[in-house]
């Protein structure tokens, strides 16, 4: 299975786009198609590819301006420049001007899927070593879980107290407050630490995916199981095993990891032997479980078997005085993934952070941070490289629907910029055609 | 219950005792029935008469069109075929989709001589996984890294003479979501 890389293929030719997106596509990567160079930059405003296939010659602004555009802008952008013609001098100037490759169409089979694959992976080497030297870096006493707030203190001593035992530990917290991050600091802290930290994570696949995976098979299990194969559970073996997401566990799944945890042994999928388990059990979940026993969805003995001890990780709402260093880290860490130089964040824009409500909680708050540094253009975040949903916290009552939070903004800013359509498109970070259709869809007009 | 059937559709080919292998063995990979259906002509425009290639999408196309009906048709052909940005393929398919294509023309041990008997196993085994290999482009499935999968990328005969004609245990598991899912 291929992590999907994402590739954006600039052609001015319909069946080039088609082709060599469905080629790309097979071989399991995320395919964008843009039909000139113009509306190629246009979706670089807001959104980063990790490859960039792009034709010489198209109308209007050809292939090699396009790249001096993109590399201005991102310095490590990979772009592979690709024309019809082989011509020595092209191909000189594309890589003087900063493209990774340059192919001529129509493409060998193997050599453009190796050329693919090859840039994809160098990506991914450059960004986990960068990534490893942040991390080794900013590792405090509490590792990547920050926060200074009263209810993180208490979240971070109950970890010290149950880190030195053996317990089963269930971890509940809504979406994006870091569960699986809190999971690993008890597994780093633990008696366990030599061995894996293993997880698994129910809501993510299919049952049958999970039972292999979680417990292995034997040779000639099901057709085509040519050999055994160890599950998660054996190669967590030592380690600390990670439930994520239990809630969404299958009632039979259910009922296996019961025995798993009541008896500590299991048998592959196809076996006849009962294997020893020898795991610490690390449990998460974002459902009320309490809830969805009494409603009959889930095992009222596993229930009690995980809730051993609960530590609940509060949502960022509720510790706001947590949110500025927690903006400070991610965009230490992010910066160094994007490649990008903003170093702080404006004052304006960290109130603004500090207000929101946060209901993706921390993931919430990685991913706005995330954005701005890649719309973002200054040496700093400001307020206009925030999401737009994020600019109007404390705008617009919350309980309108977003349509018409949308239509009263954008009324707002366009007003502030006296209907000029142009700057407030800018501002808006969306082009103006899609500003025409939004006023023409509320029915906006100057009065 | 009845299982779903897979049609062979010869364009072009007359090589019956191929065509029997393919099905025999699709029926014995896949969960499907497999038949093969009338001789067919290669559509009209199919030649691009620059390249001196076949163009694969617009056979596809043409195939897709025809069997609205079908649950899978898979074209067997022996000519040359290409798609616009690359040189030659082996086959195509719609991703997902009802229609994939295969040809024979490039997946012979040059020169193919019949009467050579491990040359024309080995054709036959080639002919049998990109045949398989394309079906199961139309169920989603896309390359896989596994070089012992039907389903790992088609890039040179050595691996197409490495992998089996069977898929791996996890494009097993997604075949039988998506079919479970149509």
């Amino acid at each position: 299975m291929r992590k999907r890389a994402t590739i954006l293929v600039v052609d001015d030719e319909l069946s080039i786009r088609v082709s060599l997106g469905d080629l790309l596509r097979r071989d399991g990567y995320q395919v964008e198609v843009a039909e000139n160079a113009g509306s190629a930059l246009e979706m670089l405003k807001t959104r980063s590819f990790d490859l960039l296939i792009v034709d010489i010659k198209m109308p209007g602004m050809d292939g090699l301006e396009m790249l001096k555009q993109v590399v201005e802008d991102d310095p490590e952008a990979s772009v592979v420049m690709m024309t019809a013609y082989a011509s020595i001098g092209s191909a000189v100037q594309a890589i003087k001007l900063g493209a990774i490759d340059y192919v001529v169409k129509p493409f060998d089979p193997l050599e453009i899927g190796m050329l693919v694959e090859r840039i994809i992976k160098n990506q991914h080497l450059h960004r986990e070593h960068e990534l490893l030297k942040h991390q080794v870096k900013s590792c405090g006493s509490f590792g990547p879980m920050i926060g200074q707030s009263p209810a993180m203190l208490k979240v971070f001593e109950l970890v010290e107290d149950v880190s030195a035992t053996d317990s089963v530990v269930l971890i509940s917290g809504e979406s994006g407050t870091g569960k699986e991050v809190l999971a690993r600091m008890i597994h780093d802290r633990s008696s366990r630490a030599e061995g894996l930290f293993v997880g698994v994570n129910f809501g993510a696949f299919t049952e049958s995916l999970v039972e292999s995976e979680l417990f292995g098979h034997e040779r000639g299990a099901f057709t085509g199981a040519d050999s055994s194969k160890n599950g998660l559970l054996e190669i967590a073996s030592g380690g600390t095993l990670f439930l994520d997401e239990i809630g969404d566990a299958s009632p039979k799944m259910q009922i296996d990891l019961l025995r798993v945890l009541q008896e500590r042994k299991f048998r592959r999928v196809g076996g006849l032997k009962d294997v020893e388990a020898d795991f610490r059990a690390l449990a998460a979940t974002n459902r009320d479980l309490e809830q969805a026993v009494e409603e009959g969805s889930f095992r009222r003995d596993l229930y009690y078997r995980l809730n051993v001890v609960q530590i609940h990780i509060p949502p960022l709402r509720e510790r706001r005085e947590d949110v500025p260093a927690l903006a400070q880290h991610f965009l230490e860490m992010l910066r160094v993934r994007l490649n990008k130089r903003t170093g702080s964040i404006s004052p304006q824009a960290m109130q603004l952070l500090v207000n929101h409500d946060w209901p993706g909680n921390v993931r919430e708050l990685e991913n706005a941070i995330e954005r701005a540094l890649v719309v973002g253009k200054q040496k700093r975040i400001v307020l206009e490289d925030l999401p737009i949903a994020l600019q109007g916290s404390g705008e617009g009552p919350s309980d309108e629907s977003l349509d018409s939070w949308e239509k009263s903004y954008i009324a707002k800013k366009l007003e502030q910029y006296d209907w000029n359509v142009s700057r407030t498109a800018q501002i808006l970070k969306i082009d103006r055609g899609t500003l025409y259709a939004k006023i023409k869809k509320y029915g906006l007009s100057r009065e | 219950m009845t299982r779903r059937m897979v049609e062979i559709v010869p364009l072009e080919i007359t090589d019956e005792d191929l065509l029997r292998r393919l099905a025999s063995e699709i029926t014995r990979v896949l969960p499907f029935e497999c038949r093969i259906a009338d001789f067919r002509r290669l559509p009209d425009g199919a030649l691009d008469t620059t390249r001196h290639q076949y163009h694969a999408t617009r056979i596809l196309e043409h195939l897709d069109a025809s069997g609205q009906s079908s649950f899978r048709q898979l074209g067997v052909t022996a000519v040359d075929l290409f798609t616009p940005i690359l040189r030659y393929v082996f086959g195509e398919a719609m991703l997902p989709g009802r229609a994939a294509l295969v040809s024979t023309y490039r997946l012979g041990i040059a020169p193919i001589r019949d009467d050579r008997p491990r040359d024309r196993s080995v054709f036959i085994s080639r002919v049998i996984k990109e045949g398989i290999h394309e079906l199961g482009h139309t169920f989603g499935l896309t390359h896989c890294d596994d070089p012992s999968c039907v389903m790992t990328a088609s890039l040179d005969m050595a691996r197409i003479d490495a992998k089996s004609t069977q898929l791996c245990y996890y494009c097993k598991i997604m075949l039988e979501d998506e079919l479970a899912r149509i």
